[in-house]
């Protein structure tokens, strides 16, 4: 008998055989299995390892620079393995170390934060881990054969255009960033839906930890920013595989559109890589200092702030490509707006500092550190923002310094906190000896030797980028005291690397929430099980820990919201995004393999458009799709289920059943990001048009009455059909429902036709940008609608299988969403490639 | 009262900063690209005087936004919704103050420069 009665008025099990019964469910076995493992512990420990490992080797790479540059005229790197080891190093910190580092440090930590078992889709985080880790290890494995990029981490074109690099190393960069693309923005998806549905019960919006508030704010900023990028990396790929001419002017391209699009997402990258790191400050910080962090709404509304503020000001790197002065104001302005919610941040630490009792524990030293490295990064930042200087330092090891003081300041030492605020939360022990402060005395001053030094040789005129420079110059000494302070701060990391060693190996045991913090992450067991908690608490403040310090043994005796097995299923509540009434219950899928094989398929048409298998990687694209089709009966139900017990005398609905389950948030947000991509796209078009040289093109799209026409109608028919099929109504008759889905089937397929009819008639892509946009923009729209055909397909099967009730819509639901907004993306298309010409016929 | 959706006021200030912020810029490209800085009308560009009615615009529904988070009444025992009305209002103020400051060069600077 697997199934407990779930009622906890009478707990029916001891504490340990309910961790028993939880445990043989949610719990990965080892060996082979493991590979199969979807539980959020486990690839969020993944994730933290993996982007570590990434940060030795981004280390690594630094110190060979150093070590370049220590001496003049050094022949220790020739010039074009010395390009690659630059880029590889940007590359290598900001794609795989920093991003992913937050994405594992979300997916360990958010579901114990917020008082649930796992992550909303815990699948989706395993897949994003097999993309980060093969994309990564395309980079690496191209570095061990001397083949990595080496245009620097922001690719300019037309540097990286075949003109200039006609090796395969900049696909390289395009493909392998791409690829951990795919993962940052499943990440992203996941995350906002875990934080906004699957919270403890009572967990209001104005309840949520602080932390939880960052991570959402900069999951929503990785769906926004990432799409430019992915989106300008597939143009500049294009260019170079098909020779569609984006970024070349002769050809009414133009470079600078790379410069936007790479800094569109480049500038919120910044911040991206900040706001998590901030987070944990307002976390470790508030219970080191022994009170509640001041002004919780100051701080929310300032992160918001800064989310919006950080896209404005994109353009403050590109303020010497001669762009109107009004509009430099404009992005001036945003640049320098941008300080003062970092300001208010800043001052509710120092307040809570000032208003609490701190105790210099060894977390606090390297927040510390934080402060006085972030505050000069910050400084400089202003410098740089205020247009006249900028035209200075531009491209000198200034630059360089300042970043550095951002990034390190910004992330690496928060995360060096946090990483010894909760290691004993993963390893349930404490360090024996004091290694760590000496790491940290190490770090600190091996880095402010690197690169306080380091503003000076910029401001003597020493560019960055380059591979030596002369005696005469004057920058021997500088470079020679920067490159010991990197050896410096080196050694200060490896001695990080043996404490976390020794004490995972040789700490004493600690018991349960080691700095008598507040919140739930701290209510497990350490290390924690993979379940989280044995039963979910019911919230009623900010500080649940504080309220009741023996909430997690009673949680894991059974006296909360699911303590029990039922099924076999693995549960957890959802909650209304706002208030946090139960609303649902969410079953988690188990592990199982279907992430880590599709990961190998979407590898291999990454591989397979890198070496130019085109038929190859449309077999790999098929495979992906059939692949993707799998993973869907696990999150299904074949019947009705009704209200279910879930403890405490209450009942809520399978999220199959319930109005809002976390996939309707998930598509959403995942077409959130495509319009995000396509609106790129539209600027781009525009862009060219106004910017780029050599407009008009030779020859403009012809007006095409059948293609439009026939575009039109399908786009309106299947629209009207999947929305009508998914209404209860209808619903409650299978021969209609499918029938309808039949005809928005049959309404894709004439707007495919369509489509195809228009493309026939657009004139040579290779020619001009002009028709190379326009033809992309068709095959974006005709790309969504075969998705579309997919859908409707979907929804057949699923209504033939059983899995469609009029309470259990949601297959059919987010076939509708889909079309409807395939509707409106073909809409747009048509509207841009007929109307543009038209209304942009006054303009050059 | 209560809105539909009261999670989409903290953001939706900033929303309408981001709209001024784009079509700002996106004015100021395409009016220098069709001549706009020529043509004068009651003593300004026609570039200046867009971008102008661009921003007061914003900056009105900024001003609309505001006053209609402030006015939001609600139970006083409903704390969660307290504040995040809160939150609502300092964003608002917020991505105001962001909107000034973005435009403040359009009466001063030559557009098209
Ligand atoms: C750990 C110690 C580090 C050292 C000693 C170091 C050193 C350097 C140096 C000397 C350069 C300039 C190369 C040149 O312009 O010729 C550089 C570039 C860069 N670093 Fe670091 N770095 C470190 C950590 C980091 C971290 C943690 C990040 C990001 C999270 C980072 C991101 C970058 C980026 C984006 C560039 C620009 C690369 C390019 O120009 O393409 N670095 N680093
Ligand atoms: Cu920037």
């Amino acid at each position: 008998m697997t199934t407990d009665t779930p009622d906890s008025r009478h707990p029916p099990v001891s504490a340990i055989r309910l961790h028993k019964r939880l445990e043989a469910v949610w719990g990965t076995p080892p060996g082979w299995a493991r590979l199969s493992a979807v539980n959020h512990n486990v690839v969020g420990r993944r994730f933290i390892l993996t982007a570590f490992v990434f940060f030795g080797i981004g280390g690594v790479l630094a110190m060979l620079i150093r070590a370049q540059l220590a001496t003049p005229r050094s022949a220790f790197l020739g010039p074009e393995i010395y390009n690659q080891i630059f880029t590889m190093h940007g590359t290598v910190m900001m794609f795989l170390f920093a991003i992913p580092m937050f994405e594992g440090f979300a997916i360990y930590l958010l579901p114990k934060l917020l008082g649930a078992r796992d992550m909303a889709f815990p699948r989706l985080g395993a897949y994003g881990y097999w993309c980060y880790l093969f994309g990564g290890s395309i980079l690496l494995i191209a570095l061990a054969f001397g083949l990595a990029p080496d245009g620097g981490w922001f690719m300019y074109t037309p540097l990286t255009s075949k003109t200039y690099s006609p090796g395969i190393n900049a696909d390289i960069w395009l493909i392998g960033v791409t690829f951990v693309e795919v993962s940052a923005i499943s990440a992203a998806i996941e995350i906002i839906a875990t934080v906004l549905k699957t919270r403890a019960p009572g967990m209001s919006i104005d309840k949520m930890p602080l932390l939880a508030w960052y991570l959402l704010v900069t999951a929503f900023m990785m769906l926004f920013g990432f799409p430019p990028l992915i989106l300008g990396s597939v143009l500049l790929e294009l260019e170079r595989a098909f020779s569609l001419p984006f970024f070349d002017p002769t050809r009414g391209g133009d470079s600078l559109l790379w410069q936007h699009l790479f800094w569109l997402f480049g500038h919120p990258e910044v911040y991206i890589i900040f706001l998590p790191a901030a987070g944990m400050v307002s976390t470790i910080l508030p219970t080191l200092a022994r009170r509640e962090i001041i002004g919780y709404g100051w701080i929310v509304v300032s992160v918001v702030a800064l989310a919006f503020l950080s896209f404005g000001l994109w353009v403050h790197h590109m303020f010497t490509v001669g762009i109107p002065h009004l509009a430099l104001a404009f992005f001036s302005s945003a640049s320098t707006a941008v300080a003062v919610p970092t300001a208010v941040q800043i001052f509710a630490w120092i307040g809570t500092l000032a208003a609490g009792r701190p105790q210099l524990k060894l977390p606090m030293l390297y927040l510390l550190g934080f402060f006085s490295v972030f505050v000069i990064g910050g400084l400089t930042g202003v410098m740089l923002a205020i247009v006249p200087f900028n035209w200075q330092a531009h491209d000198t090891h200034f630059v360089v310094a300042h970043l550095h003081y951002v990034l390190v300041g910004g992330f690496v030492f928060p995360m060096l906190a946090a990483a010894y605020y909760w290691l004993p939360h993963f390893t349930g022990r404490v360090p024996r000896h004091s290694l760590g402060t000496a790491a940290f005395w190490l770090i600190m001053i091996g880095f402010n030797l690197t690169f306080l030094v380091m503003h000076w040789t910029g401001l003597l005129g020493m560019p960055r980028r380059i591979t030596g420079y002369g005696p005469e110059t004057g920058w021997e000494w500088p470079n020679l005291l920067s490159s010991i302070g990197s050896f410096t701060m080196a050694i200060g990391f490896a001695l990080f690397a043996i404490d976390v060693l020794m004490h995972w190996r040789h700490g004493k045991r600690c018991d349960r929430n080691r700095w008598g913090a507040s919140t739930l992450e701290w209510a497990t067991a350490t290390p924690p099980p993979s379940y989280n908690f044995a039963s979910l608490p019911q919230i009623a403040s900010r500080a649940p820990l504080a309220d009741r310090p023996d909430l997690g043994n009673r949680l894991a005796a059974g006296d909360g919201y699911l303590g029990f097995v039922r099924h076999q299923w693995l549960e957890t509540l959802g909650v209304e995004a706002v208030t946090g009434r139960v609303e649902q219950i969410v079953r988690l899928p188990n592990r199982t393999f279907i992430p880590l094989v599709t990961a190998v398929i979407t590898g291999l048409f990454f591989v397979a458009v890198l070496f130019k298998l085109y038929v190859l990687a449309l077999i790999a694209l098929v495979a992906v799709v059939a692949a993707a089709l799998m993973w869907t009966p696990d999150s299904g139900e074949r019947q009705d289920r009704g209200a279910l017990p879930i403890g405490n005398g209450e009942s809520a609905v399978l999220h199959s059943e319930a109005a809002s389950p976390p996939s309707l948030w998930a598509i959403w947000l995942a077409l959130a990001a495509d319009a995000t991509a396509f609106a790129s796209l539209g600027f781009g078009l525009l862009f060219l048009w106004v910017v780029a040289p050599n407009w008009p093109p030779p020859e403009w799209l012809q007006w095409s009455p059948l293609g439009a026409a026939l575009t039109a109608a399908g786009l309106a028919i299947a629209l009207l059909a999947a929305n009508v099929a998914a209404m209860r109504r209808v619903v409650a008759r299978a021969p209609w429902r499918e029938a309808l889905l039949a005809i928005a089937a049959s309404g894709h397929i004439v707007a495919l036709t369509g489509i195809g009819a228009i493309v026939l008639v657009t004139p040579a892509p290779t020619r001009h940008a002009y028709a190379a946009v326009v033809l992309v923009m068709l095959l974006y729209a005709g790309l969504h609608v075969a998705i579309g055909l997919v859908f409707a397909g979907f929804g057949i099967w699923r209504s033939r299988a059983g899995f469609v009730s009029p309470v259990r819509r949601i297959d059919l639901r987010l076939g509708a969403i889909w079309t409807s907004y395939t509707a409106a993306l073909g809409a747009a298309a048509l509207l841009l490639v007929f109307g543009l010409p038209l209304v942009m016929g006054t303009v050059r | 009262m209560k809105p539909r959706l009261p999670l989409l006021l903290i953001p939706a200030g900033f929303v309408i900063w981001a709209s001024a912020f784009t079509l700002l810029y996106a004015v100021l490209s395409l009016g220098c690209v069709a001549g706009w800085q020529s043509e004068v009308i009651a003593g300004m560009t026609l570039v200046r005087l867009v971008l102008l009615a661009v921003w007061l615009v914003h900056l009105a529904a900024l001003i609309v936004l505001l006053i209609y988070c402030v006015q939001l009444r609600h139970r006083s025992a409903d704390r969660t919704f307290g504040f995040l009305r809160r939150a609502a209002i300092g964003s608002t103020v917020a991505a105001l103050a962001a909107t000034v400051w973005t435009g403040v060069a359009i009466p001063a600077v030559t557009p098209c420069l």
